[in-house]
């Protein structure tokens, strides 16, 4: 068994070398510590000791190439030892170049995502001449003061805490427009607040009020329920797992249903887009959404590009995910790039409930506790493992009949489970 | 007079394999540095074994001994464990500092190895401390402070020897030169020439010079020096001459010496094969006695490689630890 | 409760320390037989010896490096700069070994050693010797850094430098070393981390430490005689630094200036300005000011350096400037 030279890190900056020139030729014998080749690094041209002893079977780059360090440059082995290439170490020629793993290891960007990201709000055009203090904005949104009603007396005009406690309530307006990233939600229509403790909003608490708000407010959602007979997907779940157990591959039934919705999103390409005042904007990637409860709400990060994952990736891919949420190291294309969303209360014992759909998206399934319950089966009472799913859909982007066509195919996707993994 | 009859037998073959142990140790370093397993900076000690091997045997182990950042064979010397060091190397969670030091940084206060410290003659006036500490607890301890020729026209070299001298301090200054302060050569950098101990008795502090790659005389001179110290008579300055075989960190292509330099030194002067020699000669241990103890070594740092390969990476909560002393 | 000035409770501090504990010993130039260059070491070669209290040649990074050999192996060295300026020096031992020793070598070396500082402006010394570098060693992790304004602080934060495992540099300002206060007969310290409210407020709170404290505390009198009331905060320590204090005083006033004598550009003020921007956003009334001193070398000249110094009047302009109160 021949073993590999590979290109030595020769100081802590070195990132590649050039093979400058070979000391030794094919078939003589080396010796560890014995000058091999020459290398240049960019600061200077050292000598490469060998790092293994025996005889120098195979030279694999040529005078002149340039060598990531850690990549084989020669191959030894001991005397007489038959050498194949192909077997033992592949051509630098056929290594990924440095482009070609930067292709790979982009997540593929999804196409018209739509004018706006979930967490980015537009600018608050009514207001980009008023120069507000922060605490003037704050308190202004508290007791329903119309920040471009108040004259401002800081320096520049700017409108203070003072000027804003200036003014009288009764002035201001009963309803207040959401106006700017910093004013969570509506105000209150009386100053004087009725509550015994006023809990602050957390970051997350704001963001999840300014989305749903939005969703709700824009979106007209309509739902489809069904209920699944998920028996004999439990059981393939319950095979694959059994064989996956020594590859640390955990199947969920999260995964199963997110497999079933990216093969039935293939066939329904509008409900992974999203609508916007051009048209019914379709996403070509399909990146699915998974919500994670956290302490103070919750997250829905995206788990990017499933059309192209089997289910065995989509199980490793979600386990990845709900890890990196929970130490806070997603990339923000995984905040924002979701196409297509599942709220899985399954945990929770619920049995049914509707979820809200995140923009830019245009769907969202909401799936209850799978659950053991008596059914009648060829006229015949039996017991199966059911659960119910409900559809919120856009109703700008499609309508009852191919909501209810989407949630079947998802159905018949998960009662004949062979789909998920063929 | 033989060497049988100055020092016993036991002693020789221990002075042999910790050479030979350090020499071992660091080709495989540099191996394992190619390889990327040591990452950063890596600054052998490759030929210059016996000054560390030769001076260390001198001492108690109540003792202090601190270094620059060439100090595998230092710590070594003063009996680190291999495993311990090559998995600070490795940068792993089992190394002597739990991979936050690396190579240029190696302690173990339990042996009274006070570190390897990385600017140069930085540890020099560390070393006097020491020395204080020692001196106002009316401990007899000394301190034995290795440094190379290039810490020498750094100010806190002066600043040092001049608080040595003045305060009576035990001290036992202990200089490398190997002949260039990484590619410069000494003559180049100091007013006064190579002979650098002269700079010593400008401070009154009584120096003298030796081969240092001869274990037998550096142990000598190190004996007689940490004597003297501990009687409380001050400081005393040993310059070992010596060279580094190898550059002067992991990618130095050394341009600044000629290559049949560095050739004669290492077939004339290799402390570690003129010891063995020498030994061989004057038959105190035989041939096969070495081979042991050489099959031995290569076990010991092939167990170092293994221990630290295996070992975990330290955990991100280990991140901020020990910044502060609670 | 009897009233001292700080230089004498710096002294009592030292004096309690190296009556207290064999690992005590002081280190300085011109500590002993010269009694300190600011007297606060006066009588102590003779009362301790000079084992004990060591004068040094001039060689501040020796020191400051023999110190920390010290220390190293157990002793708890007490070293004086004659002034921080100097440290400059020094300034390997303390960032490149006193501080890293505890993390390099995974927490089998401590270092508690105590560096007493002379720091500021003010004395009419010119360039070389008018500088505040507190601040810089405020941001290297490893050391901390105690700033203190009066002789209760003085003695209740050299208590606390002293007890502590870590290298700590120990700022004292030259023109506070007359100033008098309060200090209780029994026994105090004053923790690291804790700023204190030196004067209550509800209309703007300046943010401050050492002899900008009393400069702070001026401008607060005089707008307090046009009806604004200024919260003063002494930070006591930069490192650690107790921000929460600041940015609570903030909430309840909604305008801040971080008042420090240190040049401006990448002053330690900025780090304060930027806790507070981050922690107190939505109650700010308008941006977070900043007063520092000129970012030019200190003159020679009285009335040039005191105009390079930040004065109650330039406290009081930036306040208007910003906030139009």
């Amino acid at each position: 068994m021949a073993t590999e030279l590979t290109m030595p890190q020769m100081g802590y900056d070195m990132k590649e070398g050039t093979l400058v020139r070979w000391l030794k030729a094919e078939g003589e014998e080396v010796s560890i510590g014995e000058a091999v080749a020459e290398i240049e690094t960019d600061k200077a041209v050292v000598e490469f000791e060998s790092t293994e002893a025996g005889i120098l079977h195979k030279l694999l780059v040529v005078e002149g190439d340039v060598v990531p360090v850690g990549q084989a440059v020669a191959l030894v082995g001991a005397a007489g030892e038959e050498v194949s290439i192909d077997s033992e170490v592949a051509p630098s020629d056929s290594l990924p170049s440095v482009e070609e793993e930067q292709e790979i290891d982009e997540p593929t960007p999804a196409v018209d995502t739509g004018p706006s990201d979930v967490p980015v709000q537009e600018p608050p055009t009514n207001l980009q001449e008023v120069r507000a203090s922060p605490i003037a904005r704050r308190l202004a949104a508290e007791r329903g003061v119309e920040l471009s009603q108040v004259k401002g007396t800081g320096p520049g005009g700017r409108i203070t805490k003072k000027d804003v406690l200036s003014v009288e309530p009764s002035q201001a307006p009963t309803e207040v427009p959401v106006i700017s990233s910093d004013i969570e939600s509506p105000a209150p229509a009386s100053p004087v607040s009725v509550a015994d403790e006023v809990v602050p909003l957390t970051r997350m608490r704001a963001q999840i009020a300014r989305v749903t708000t939005r969703s709700k407010t824009e979106i007209p959602h309509f739902y489809v329920t069904t209920q699944i007979d998920m028996s004999d997907a439990m059981a393939l779940r319950r095979q694959i797992n059994d064989n996956l157990k020594d590859d640390g591959v955990r199947v969920s039934v999260n995964d199963l249903i997110i497999k079933a919705c990216v093969n039935t999103l293939k066939k329904y390409p509008k409900l992974n887009a999203y609508f916007s005042e051009e048209g019914i904007e379709l996403h070509s990637a399909i990146n699915v959404g998974i919500a994670i409860a956290e302490e103070d709400g919750l997250t829905m990060p995206a788990i990017l590009d499933c059309g192209s994952k089997s289910l065995a990736q989509i199980a490793a891919a979600s386990d990845d995910l709900i890890q990196r949420t929970q130490s806070g190291t997603l990339q923000p294309d995984e905040y924002t790039g979701g196409t297509f969303s599942i709220s899985n209360m399954g945990m929770f014992e619920v049995t049914s409930f509707a979820a809200i759909i995140q923009p830019p998206q245009s769907a969202v399934l909401a799936v209850g506790t799978v659950q053991k319950i008596p059914v009648i089966r060829d006229d015949q009472v039996t017991v199966s493992e059911v659960m119910n799913a409900t559809l919120s859909v856009d109703h700008r982007v499609s309508d009852g009949a191919e909501g209810a066509r989407f949630i079947v195919e998802v159905k018949n996707q998960l009662e004949n489970p062979l789909k998920l993994v063929m | 007079m033989t060497i049988a009859e100055t020092l016993d037998k036991t002693l020789i073959a221990d002075l042999y394999r910790q050479m030979q142990l350090i020499r071992v140790f660091e080709e495989r370093c540099n191996v394992e540095y190619q390889r990327q397993n040591i990452k950063g900076f890596l600054h052998l000690y490759v030929g210059e074994e016996a000054v560390a091997v030769g001076a260390i045997s001198a001492l108690r182990e109540d003792d202090y001994v601190i270094t620059s950042y060439r100090d595998h064979g230092h710590a070594l010397a003063r009996g680190m464990e291999p495993n311990v060091v090559m998995a600070e190397l490795f940068g792993k969670a089992t190394g002597s500092s739990g991979g936050k030091g690396g190579s240029m940084h190696l302690f173990d206060v339990s042996r009274g190895f006070m570190g390897g410290h990385a600017i140069v003659a930085g540890q020099l006036p560390l070393a006097v401390g020491l020395a204080l500490a020692a001196k106002i607890r009316k401990e007899d301890k000394v301190v034995m402070c290795f440094f190379g020729d290039g810490a020498v026209a750094e100010g806190e070299f002066h600043e040092s020897l001049n608080f040595a001298s003045l305060w009576k301090l035990p001290v036992v200054f202990l200089l490398e030169n190997n002949l260039y302060g990484m590619g410069t050569q000494v003559e180049r950098a100091r007013a006064g020439g190579r002979d650098i101990f002269t700079a010593a008795e400008a401070y009154s502090i009584p120096a003298l010079q030796i081969n240092g790659q001869d274990v037998l005389e550096v142990r000598e001179a190190a004996v007689e020096a940490v004597q003297k110290v501990r009687s409380g008579e001050g400081p005393a300055f040993v310059e070992a001459m010596t060279y580094r075989f190898r550059g002067h960190s992991v990618a130095d292509p050394q341009a600044y010496r000629e290559r049949d330099e560095v050739d004669e030194w290492r077939s004339q002067n290799d402390p570690i094969n003129n010891f063995r020699n020498a030994i061989l000669a004057q038959e105190i241990i035989e041939e096969t006695e070495f081979e042991g103890i050489d099959k031995q070594v290569t076990e010991v740092v092939d167990e170092a490689v293994r221990f630290a390969e295996e070992s975990p990476e330290p955990s991100i909560d280990s991140l901020f630890d020990n910044i502060y002393a609670e | 409760m009897p009233e001292i000035i700080t230089r004498e409770a710096i002294r009592l501090g030292l004096q309690e320390a190296l009556e207290s504990d064999d690992r005590v010993f002081l280190m300085g130039e011109d500590i002993g037989a010269y009694q300190g260059s600011y007297a606060v070491t006066k009588g102590f070669l003779e009362q301790y010896g000079d084992e004990r209290v060591r004068d040094c040649p001039i060689a501040e990074s020796g020191i400051i490096g023999a110190a920390t050999g010290a220390a190293m192996a157990g002793m708890r060295p007490i070293v004086e700069m004659m002034t921080i300026n100097f440290m400059l020096l020094g300034i390997d031992q303390v960032v490149n070994h006193a501080a890293k020793l505890s993390y390099m070598s995974n927490g089998q070396i401590q270092v508690p050693l105590v560096i007493r500082a002379v720091t500021g402006g003010g004395g009419r010394l010119a360039a070389t010797h008018s500088q505040n570098f507190e601040g810089w060693f405020a941001s290297v992790p490893g050391v901390k850094v105690a700033v203190p304004s009066d002789p209760y602080d003085a003695l209740g934060l050299l208590r606390t430098a002293i007890a502590d495992p870590n290298p700590v540099i120990f700022a004292e300002h030259s023109m506070l070393y007359g100033r008098r206060g309060e200090v209780p007969e029994e026994p105090y310290v004053v923790p690291f981390g804790e700023a204190i409210v030196r004067r209550e407020g509800a209309d703007v709170t300046l943010a401050t430490y050492g002899r900008m404290v009393y400069t702070s505390l001026e401008a607060a009198e005089t707008l307090s005689t046009r009806g604004i009331e200024a919260e003063v905060i002494d930070l006591r320590t930069l490192n650690p630094l107790d921000t929460d204090t600041v940015v609570q005083s903030v909430r309840k006033t909604n305008r801040v200036l971080v008042v420090e004598e240190n040049w401006r550009t990448g002053a330690f003020s900025a780090e304060i300005a930027s806790a507070v921007h981050e922690e107190a956003f939505d109650d700010l009334d308008g941006p977070v000011g900043r007063v520092n001193g000129f970012d030019v070398p200190a003159p020679y000249n009285a009335k040039l350096e005191d105009a390079s110094i930040p004065t109650a009047e330039r406290i009081i302009e930036e306040l208007e400037r910003l906030y139009n109160p």
